[in-house]
């Protein structure tokens, strides 16, 4: 199923790409324009897409997906990292560091609050102190100065 | 004759006490910081150039080479030990060094990469010595013409290092060509794919992919299952490279270094290129091609000599004529400039003393690199036996500073994520991705060659065939088609294009 | 204070070496004290942490040299740390547009800029951000437009006038290596057109490597800047046949300007360099950062190192008495040359 998704995403993407460079240009005076190069790779993506569909010797077999557990940590992992992300702007490195060590490591291996806090607040700090000062690199700050 | 009194003028100017400790401060840091995962030398040197700056030239110089050697080997750790690259150079040394460690020989691995990396460093320096100034002419002969040939013959060598299903791997092929192509066109500045973004004007940048398809992904499938805390610790095996191991890692070191060399030499080369052709060659010249993926020592000789000979060329046409053909070494010319250092065709001569301190620092740092490495091996193993659910959010932390440091974009950040969600899948039906990634570094200096050229070019694309270099090259990359294709129509070998398409 | 300021910047690489148990051999730092002036200048309140100059290009590369090299003096005299950040892609547009609606307006965001900003802004913004959303508070220097060509090419011994002599009898057989859509293509399109000249423009992405195109003979002309193509010139591998300024330069005084050699007097494409803060940091903030790099480009010690990248100081930027003011006329003659060539409506 997720396999079959995937084919349909590399037609999808392929033929849209090969669309819109077609509309850039394909050649201009001296041969390729900026088109051409995109409009290549975007059929050669759709047609590995339908080649793929096509075809039964190239599907996995024997996939497993995880179970629900799996799922749980792969989400918590993903969730930790969109937050990151999200609020890095407005929370600034530390305290969005903290908050996403703190969701990993609640959602992945339940490990105790405690711990959880020790090891977060710790481990931002290393980091804070080895690149924000050691070495000059500024992360993004937020809105209490750190 | 010359070469020796100058290197002996060179060896007497930084051979003083507080410059070997300098070196060895460099070297230590270099290494330190190196190994952080998503933090390569590149990173790594624009981190600590500013130490350098408050210290006088030669000392400045000394630590640079020394932190620089130390970034370089310390990519490779997180590579063999966690699966996960801590730069593009270093992406095929996870294939066969971490099955290594996967199997208990970690320290082998470790090993090999350290010293391939000081053989391939110092027979690199050697050459310097000797025939910077004559080899660094090679580089002003690779012109348009000669780039589109170099990236045509290392896109085919990719073709051969796909394993797995061949069908997937030119898919990924071409779809790591047109994620290159988003951005703003070099040639014409028309931007594409952008969709009035700002941040994808600049394109994706290849560290956060680097980071989200190799290292994310490989969080997320570890994650997925870990229920036991350690990883695979239970069963190090001895923690040097067995007497087999340097009869099997010889040859491949010395031919990576000869190749990394001669790519490092020229504009379109450079660490990465170097090291999956090396992996290539390696492969197709084993015997048991099988091997590789699984755990061949060769597969992590080859890469990691090639990946830093190849710096070492590349120091050539700094040295010798100013002129940076990667990143890294831009950043060096511009860490020697800031020290009123100006390399160029006259250094030699005008500068004796500080351009043969230069290269005898380079021999020094690889030297302490080496003497630095081989005793932290040990120490570096023992990262394995730290529970996995502490490891790895701290290892996601640092792959969010690496990734963010790099352009200082927030944006990163989620390209890191969204390459980590698709490698995750991607992996799960077994799509290899590396050659995505080297389709994605070799396409936009691909297509802009080709279209200088084609501007240059009285009839077309027929300057591809009258200038000799790129006439050569180019017939190399036809035969080794037609090698792949013989191999393809044989029907009891597996893995041909041909024999795919048929099924 | 003077204590404390003359250390800062030392004090970071000897906590770096102590941590590591070596702080005796970390080298002697250069400080030279601070500017008594320009510490009373600081206004209070002013923010404690690092400021920020943003480099919209690449570690290593011009600008980021030129930067590092004021971020260096202004600390050494401010006492103030400040840090070079290279926000870089999109050939400087994603640091352009951070500085212009991103960044901290309290003082803590600076920017070493080039006059690139300025097209970037007009031609390419497509109204997500403006350079009229910076203030420039301070003039750094100016890199005006060399053309090169090899000693031992086909132009070896000939002039400016000759080079375009060739183009307007053979059109569109002199290869020239130009940077698209940029500075070095107005430069060519503006010589084409008053000769009519023409050239065979082969494009590159910087005029560095335009300079090693012309080196390696694959085009015949270069555009490109003193510093690009300094070691080359030391090695007599290539010379200019014109600069595209008022006046010759003194590093260069046998180059005529294209003025000279073409007859004309609008010939003049000069990469400027000056330091902008976001137009919305207060006043005082913007003049005391305006006051340091004043400060920071007095000091002998700093023009040198500049001198020897081979830039020259533009007397009527360095006297302007509001700098905001000279660029920013600047920049209307570089929109009305947009409007002119159609390129802006």
């Amino acid at each position: 199923m997720i396999e079959r998704l995937v084919n349909l995403t590399w037609i999808l993407v392929g033929g849209g790409a090969a669309v819109l460079s077609w509309r850039i240009g394909l050649t201009g005076q001296y041969g390729p324009d900026s088109g051409l190069f995109p409009f290549v790779a975007g059929l050669l993506v759709c047609a590995g897409g339908v080649g793929l569909m096509l075809t039964r010797s190239n599907a996995v077999t024997g996939l497993e997906w995880p179970d629900r557990t799996g799922w749980r940590r792969i989400g918590g992992v993903l969730a930790g990292l969109a937050f990151m992300a999200a609020s890095i702007p407005y929370l600034g490195f530390a305290v969005a560091g903290v908050i996403t060590m703190l969701i990993l490591l609640r959602t992945v291996e339940q490990s105790s609050w405690r711990s959880s806090i020790l090891l977060a607040v710790v481990s931002v700090a290393v980091t804070l102190g080895l690149f924000g000062y050691l070495l000059g690199l500024q992360l993004p700050r937020g809105p209490w100065g750190f | 004759m010359e070469a020796i009194s100058g290197l002996m003028t060179g060896f007497g100017v930084i051979l003083t006490p507080s410059n070997i400790l300098l070196c060895l401060l460099g070297s230590f840091v270099g290494t330190m910081i190196g190994v952080l995962p998503g933090i390569g030398p590149l990173a790594a040197l624009a981190l600590l150039l500013p130490v350098t700056f408050s210290l006088p030239p030669v000392a400045g110089v000394v630590m640079l080479a020394a932190i620089f050697y130390g970034a370089m080997y310390g990519g490779s750790t997180t590579s063999i030990l966690l699966n996960i690259p801590g730069e593009a150079a270093s992406v095929v040394t996870c294939r066969d060094g971490y099955q290594m460690a996967r199997q208990g020989r970690a320290g082998a691995a470790l090993g090999i990469a350290a010293i391939g990396s000081f053989v391939a460093g110092t027979l690199s320096v050697i050459a310097l010595t000797f025939f910077a100034p004559v080899l660094g002419v090679i580089a002003l002969r690779f012109g348009p013409p000669e780039n589109v040939a170099l990236m045509v013959l290392g896109l085919v060598c990719t073709l051969y290092m796909i394993t797995g299903s061949t069908l997937k791997g030119l898919t990924m092929i071409a779809l790591g060509v047109l994620l290159a192509m988003i951005g703003i066109d070099v040639v014409n500045g028309q931007e594409r794919f952008t969709f009035g973004s700002i941040n994808l004007t600049g394109g994706l940048d290849l560290l956060a992919i680097v980071i989200g398809l190799f290292g994310v992904s490989e969080i997320l499938a570890n994650v997925e299952k870990i229920t036991k805390n350690a990883l695979i610790a239970e069963k190090i095996k001895g923690l040097f490279p067995t007497r087999e191991d340097w009869k099997a890692s010889l040859a491949p070191m010395l031919r990576g270094s000869g190749l990394g060399f001669l790519l490092g030499l020229v504009p379109g080369g450079g660490p990465i290129t170097a090291s999956f052709i090396s992996y290539a060659v390696e492969q197709r010249l084993a015997k048991d091609p099988s091997r590789f993926g699984k755990g061949a020592i060769e597969g992590v000789a080859g890469p990691e000599a090639a990946n830093n000979a190849a710096v070492g060329g590349g120091m050539i046409p700094v040295l010798s004529l100013g002129i940076p053909g990667t990143p890294v070494t831009a950043l060096l010319l511009g860490a020697l400039v800031i020290q009123g250092i100006q390399p160029g065709p006259l250094f030699m001569q005008q500068r004796p003393d500080l351009f043969w301190g230069i290269v005898a620092s380079m021999y020094i740092g690889n030297v302490f690199l080496l003497i630095l490495n081989l005793p932290l091996v040990g120490l570096w193993v023992q990262l394995l036996r730290v529970p996995y659910r502490v490891l790895f959010p701290i290892v996601l932390m640092l792959s969010v500073v690496g990734t963010y440091s790099a352009n200082k974009n927030v944006f990163d950040l989620w390209v890191m994520l969204s390459f980590g969600v698709a490698g995750y899948v991607l992996r799960k039906l077994e799509y290899d991705l590396a050659p995505f990634l080297i389709a994605f570094v070799l396409a936009p200096l691909l297509e802009q060659s080709l279209r200088q050229s084609l501007v240059m070019s009285p009839d077309g694309i027929m300057i591809m065939v009258q200038r000799p270099i790129a006439a050569g090259l180019i017939a190399i990359a036809f035969v080794l088609v037609a090698l792949m294709i013989r191999r393809g129509l044989k029907p009891q070998e597996t893995g041909g294009l041909i024999n795919e398409i048929r099924q | 204070m003077k204590f404390v300021s003359k250390g800062k910047f030392f004090s970071r690489g000897m906590a770096f070496a102590a941590a590591l148990g070596l702080a005796a051999f970390a080298g002697p730092a250069l400080a030279q004290g601070t500017n008594a002036e320009l510490v009373k200048a600081k206004p209070a309140g002013f923010p404690t942490q690092p400021i920020e100059m943003t480099v919209v290009y690449p570690a290593g590369g011009g600008a980021d040299l030129t930067a590092r090299l004021l971020a260096k003096t202004m600390e050494q005299l401010s006492g103030s740390r400040i840090l070079v950040n290279n926000r870089t892609g999109g050939a400087g547009m994603v640091g352009h547009a951070w500085l212009a609606t991103q960044a901290p307006t309290d003082g803590t965001a600076i920017g070493m800029l080039v006059n690139l900003v300025w097209g970037d802004s007009m031609l390419r913004s497509q109204g997500r951000w403006s350079h009229t959303d910076l203030e420039p508070v301070g003039y750094l220097n100016s890199d005006p437009m060399v053309w090169f060509v090899t000693t031992d090419g086909p132009f070896k011994d000939k002039t400016a006038q000759q080079v375009i002599q060739a183009a307007k009898e053979k059109p569109g057989t002199i290869r020239v290596a130009t940077v698209p859509g940029s500075m070095w293509d107005y430069n060519i399109e503006q010589v084409e057109a008053q000769t009519g000249a023409k050239f065979l423009r082969v494009p590159f992405q910087s005029g560095g490597a335009g300079v090693v195109g012309l080196i390696g003979n694959n085009v015949d002309v270069a555009l490109g800047f003193y510093a690009e193509a300094k070691p080359h010139l030391d090695a007599a591998k290539v010379r200019g046949v014109g600069v595209a300024a008022g006046e010759r330069l003194a590093h260069l005084k046998d180059v005529p300007t294209l003025n000279e050699a073409l007859n004309g007097k609008d010939y003049l494409w000069t990469l400027v360099r000056f330091v902008v803060v976001p137009k919305a940091t207060p006043a005082d903030r913007k003049a005391y950062l305006g006051a340091m790099v004043k400060a920071a480009m007095q000091d002998q010690g700093l023009r040198g190192e500049y001198a020897k990248l081979g830039v020259y100081f533009d007397p009527t930027l360095e006297k302007a008495p509001n700098i905001t003011e000279a660029l920013n006329k600047e920049a209307e003659r570089e929109r009305e040359f947009y409007v002119k060539t159609g390129r802006l409506k």
